[in-house]
């Protein structure tokens, strides 16, 4: 019993990080369509973003936190506006072929970062060592203070997001584009802005979880691909472009990898996942969410 | 003649050329096991690259998981040979039914849905494979491997001494999965394909059974990765969990089509005689830099080509000729199917319903 | 007494809340041309592609002979003898004339050789085969109409559904199309036009079916409906006097 709700808190407390970079890679394909393959990486950027001010500059992550954002943000935008917007312009090109470009071309993208990471740190694991090392016993649950703390700073990034989304003139531009494409420009606002922002606080979002990630999963260059898979199942269960069903999906995810690396094997967790993923696309490909929508 | 002929005529034709040209390579240029090695590398990657381009590059549904089917030839021939002493020959055919009978699974479970669905299924699931290879290690060998006993020369059991035997062996298997796709693109099947991938509702109120074909398309589109699988295997003599169903063949299948032109006809030849070799060579001539350089510069190319035309270097446009019709375009220096004058004047009567 | 090719009973389809089409009963006769008006969301589309299958009924029954087709999928509609055009030109931009019309003759004809002289037929009767080795893309909007036409009646349909053809279409143009229909119409094929201008309905329909807001609310000879009082209220009084005001 303690074995099950001990597996049942750590699925959720990584959970939520899951939650947090799913819901940045749902919001980027719900407003540009673009099926981001580099967004794995993003997360591992926010981990070695982690890690470099902790060791140059004895930077908590949970200050870190600030930089990394702006930082991710910044590149999110830098990818939007060479990268993804450069297909859009290209003369005579099809929305399919224009999204098909991008796919590769973010792939090329996620192959370039781990590369560039690979040369720079080396393949051996890093980490922050040391912050929040705290281990909480709960009647003989035993709950990390780093994932923990970790926990909460992705609801409360995730709840910051929600509130933007309901609240702020982009956010209501950004609801309004997941549902019609053609709907930001009659909330007033510059459809091509809605884009770049939507990809950008995509990406930042993606970089935060990395960064607070860092203060208890050691990170190498290729960290970032098993997230990238955790990602685009959790946002298949979520439902395509759901922010909402995508956090959520995120727990259920946490919790499913937890149950199967305890009770199967561990380096099974990533399959019992994939066969969930399975079931969802047979029984609930709309996403297991779907009539609860963030914009609904 | 009507210009479909034409188009197909020249393909045909050039394809003739291609094939002496690459067939007598060996006796005039491949003097190195390097280059020797290299050449039949890429025919091998162009075979798998030429499957997938039926599903995805004709039939707009991308898989970033033909790795799958690559993988269970390779591993299929080899647990066959080194468990049960299966004659090799045998073992690829074997690994094409099974790869076979895995499409049809993942057609039914995925192609139903849109296309995002299909890419993302694929890839988790060629990533699942390479975990449960390397899980269950009493049949697959596991994370080290399997590796197929030395025989010598014995062709009767798929091993040979002179390599430039499996050279020629993978421009075989080039060759025919080359004509394979030309043979689809014309077809009936090839028609649907396009005509889903360009619009799915219109393809259905015309009737097309999309479903079906996609389906096919996917069952047609895992036979040459497959056999390439298999003749890998074979080549190499060794096979493990990452370069089986790792992400980046995975991802590698797709890129070389991508590059050179995905539904292109001549998009698979064209990526993989620029990427395969291109790859190879910076792994061998970087090895004195940091790793990971090489497939920095790998990434760089591959970002350039597509920044530059995100359709690949098929529809490249090459001085200031205009863009070629339909996706059976010729290759660069080919006749120029474009209609001529007399098409020009042709469009001169519709105008009256404009006037 | 003409036999009854289209039969629908009872067509409701419901969108969430929304009611798009609500207990819709008619019939089409062989050889009939049939008009369906109505206001800007009066569930005339929805209605169609109900008919076509693109939309899965809620409740009623639709039938083309003594074939159900309520509940199939569109590309079985389709090879049942009802094909459509789209409301926007749906075509398969970056392939030729040809290939667009090829490929629907391909569902149906047992060869490609087969596809390809069936495109042909249809080129002819149309009159447009200088336009078959053209991309679409490359093609003004009303000859684009006139393939998305040519594409419906490669399938050999025994009814064709039109989605305001005319949208988007010059005077000229719009004769050029009605000309057209008249054509095939007049050689045998049964016919449902979706328009929103009225004068084409007038001159082209045999029998006219008024939508407002779901609901069936007129049905009969084009100069009768217009006459009637529910039909001025609920459609003359709204978005179509600029229709009506627009010289014939």
């Amino acid at each position: 019993m303690t074995t099950l709700v001990q597996t049942l808190v750590s699925g959720i407390l990584v959970g939520g990080l899951y939650g947090l970079f799913s819901s940045g890679l749902t919001l980027i394909f719900g407003i540009t369509r673009v099926i981001n393959f580099a967004h794995g990486d993003f997360v591992t950027l926010g981990m070695y973003g982690a890690v470099l001010l902790f060791a140059s500059a004895g930077l908590s992550p949970l200050i870190g936190i600030i930089p990394v954002a702006i930082i991710s943000f910044v590149l999110g935008l830098i990818v939007y506006r060479v990268i993804v917007r450069r297909t859009l312009s290209v003369k005579g090109i099809s929305a399919v072929d224009a999204q098909h470009g991008q796919l590769v071309l973010t792939l090329a993208v996620s192959i370039l970062i781990s590369n560039v990471l690979l040369m720079i740190f080396g393949p051996s694991p890093q980490a922050v060592q040391g912050v929040l090392p705290a281990v909480y016993n709960v009647f003989g649950v035993y709950i990390a203070q780093a994932r923990l703390v970790s926990f909460v700073i992705a609801l409360v990034v995730f709840g910051l997001l929600y509130l933007a989304l309901q609240r702020t003139l982009y956010g209501k531009a950004i609801r309004a584009t997941v549902d019609d494409r053609d709907m930001a420009s009659m909330v007033g606002v510059d459809p091509n802005k809605v884009y770049a922002v939507s990809f950008s606080v995509g990406i930042m979002l993606t970089g935060i979880a990395g960064c607070v990630l860092a203060t208890y999963y050691p990170v190498t260059p290729t960290t970032g691909a098993g997230f990238l898979i955790i990602a685009f199942v959790t946002v298949v269960m979520g439902g395509l472009g759901n922010v909402v069903g995508a956090f959520v999906a995120g727990l259920l995810v946490g919790i499913i990898q937890q149950v199967t690396a305890i009770y199967v094997a561990v380096d099974l967790q990533d399959v019992g996942l994939f066969l969930v993923f399975v079931l969802v696309l047979v029984l609930r490909p709309q996403g297991i969410l779907a009539g609860r929508r963030a914009s609904a | 003649m009507n210009p479909v002929t034409r188009v197909l005529r020249s393909t045909g034709g050039l394809g003739l050329v291609v094939l002496v040209l690459v067939a007598s390579l060996p006796l005039w240029f491949i003097q190195t096991n390097f280059v020797l090695s290299v050449a039949t590398l890429t025919l091998i990657f162009m075979a798998a690259s030429l499957g997938w381009n039926v599903i995805s590059g004709f039939g707009g549904q991308i898989s970033f998981g033909h790795s799958i089917f690559f993988g269970l030839g390779a591993y299929t021939t080899a647990i066959l040979q080194v468990h049960y002493h299966l004659n090799a020959y045998l073992g690829v055919l074997v690994g094409v039914v099974v790869a076979v009978a895995l499409a049809v699974l993942l057609g039914a479970v995925t192609l139903r849905l849109r296309g995002i669905y299909f890419s993302l299924a694929t890839f988790a699931l060629t990533l699942v494979f390479a975990i449960l290879t390397g899980h269950y290690e009493g049949f697959t060998g596991g994370e080290v491997g399997l590796t197929l006993p030395l025989l010598g020369d014995a062709p009767g059991q798929f091993s040979f001494e002179n390599k430039v035997t499996f050279y020629w062996i993978a421009m075989i298997l080039a060759a025919l999965a080359f004509v394979v796709t030309w043979l689809v693109l014309r077809s009936r099947l090839g028609l649907q394909l396009r005509a889903i991938q360009a619009d799915q509702e219109a393809a259905q109120a015309s009737g097309v059974l999309v479903f079906r074909v996609k389906l096919t398309g996917l069952v047609i589109s895992a036979v040459p990765g497959a056999v390439a699988g298999s003749v890998y295997m074979q080549y190499i003599g060794f096979i493990d969990p990452d370069s089986a169903f790792g992400a980046t063949l995975a991802t590698q299948i797709a890129v070389i089509a991508f590059v050179g032109g995905a539904g292109k006809l001549w998009g698979p030849v064209v990526g993989a005689v620029i990427l395969v070799p291109l790859q190879q060579l910076l792994n061998s001539s970087l090895s004195a830099y940091p790793a990971g350089f090489n497939l920095v510069v790998y990434a760089l190319v591959v970002l350039v080509i597509l920044w530059i035309e995100p359709r690949g270097i098929m529809s490249m446009r090459i001085g200031r000729r205009r863009p070629r019709p339909p996706r059976s375009a010729a290759p660069p220096g080919g006749p120029d199917p474009e209609p001529a004058s007399p098409d020009a004047e042709a469009a001169v009567p519709t105008s009256r319903n404009g006037g | 007494m003409t036999d009854t090719l289209l039969r629908v009973e009872g067509l409701t389809v419901r969108f969430g809340g929304l009611v798009a089409v609500n207990d819709v009963n008619f019939t089409v006769h062989e050889g009939e041309l049939l008009g369906i008006i109505g206001p800007n969301g009066a569930g005339k589309t929805t209605m169609f592609n109900a008919v076509a299958g693109a939309v899965r009924p809620t409740s009623g029954t639709i039938r083309i002979g003594d074939e159900l087709v309520s509940g199939r999928p569109p590309e079985r509609v389709a090879r049942l003898g009802i094909a459509r055009t789209f409301q926007s030109v749906r075509l398969f931009k970056a392939m030729t004339v040809a290939e667009n019309v090829t490929l629907s003759a391909s569902t149906v004809c047992p060869s490609m050789a087969a596809a390809r002289a069936r495109a042909d037929e249809v080129a002819e009767l149309l009159g447009m085969q200088a336009l078959q080795p053209i991309r679409v893309e490359e093609l003004p909007l009303a000859d684009q109409k006139r393939v998305e036409i040519a594409r419906a009646l490669a399938l050999r349909p025994r009814l064709l559904l039109l989605d305001e053809m005319m949208s988007g279409l010059n005077q000229a143009e719009t004769r050029d199309i009605i000309g057209v229909i008249k054509q095939l119409n007049g050689d045998g094929l049964t016919t449902i036009v979706i328009e929103h201008v009225l004068r084409v309905i007038m001159e082209l329909s045999h029998r006219v079916l008024v939508l407002d807001h779901g609901v069936q609310i007129a049905e009969g000879p084009p100069r009768e409906v217009m006459g009637d009082p529910r039909v001025v209220e609920a459609y003359l009084g709204r978005s179509a006097a600029k229709n009506l005001g627009e010289p014939a």
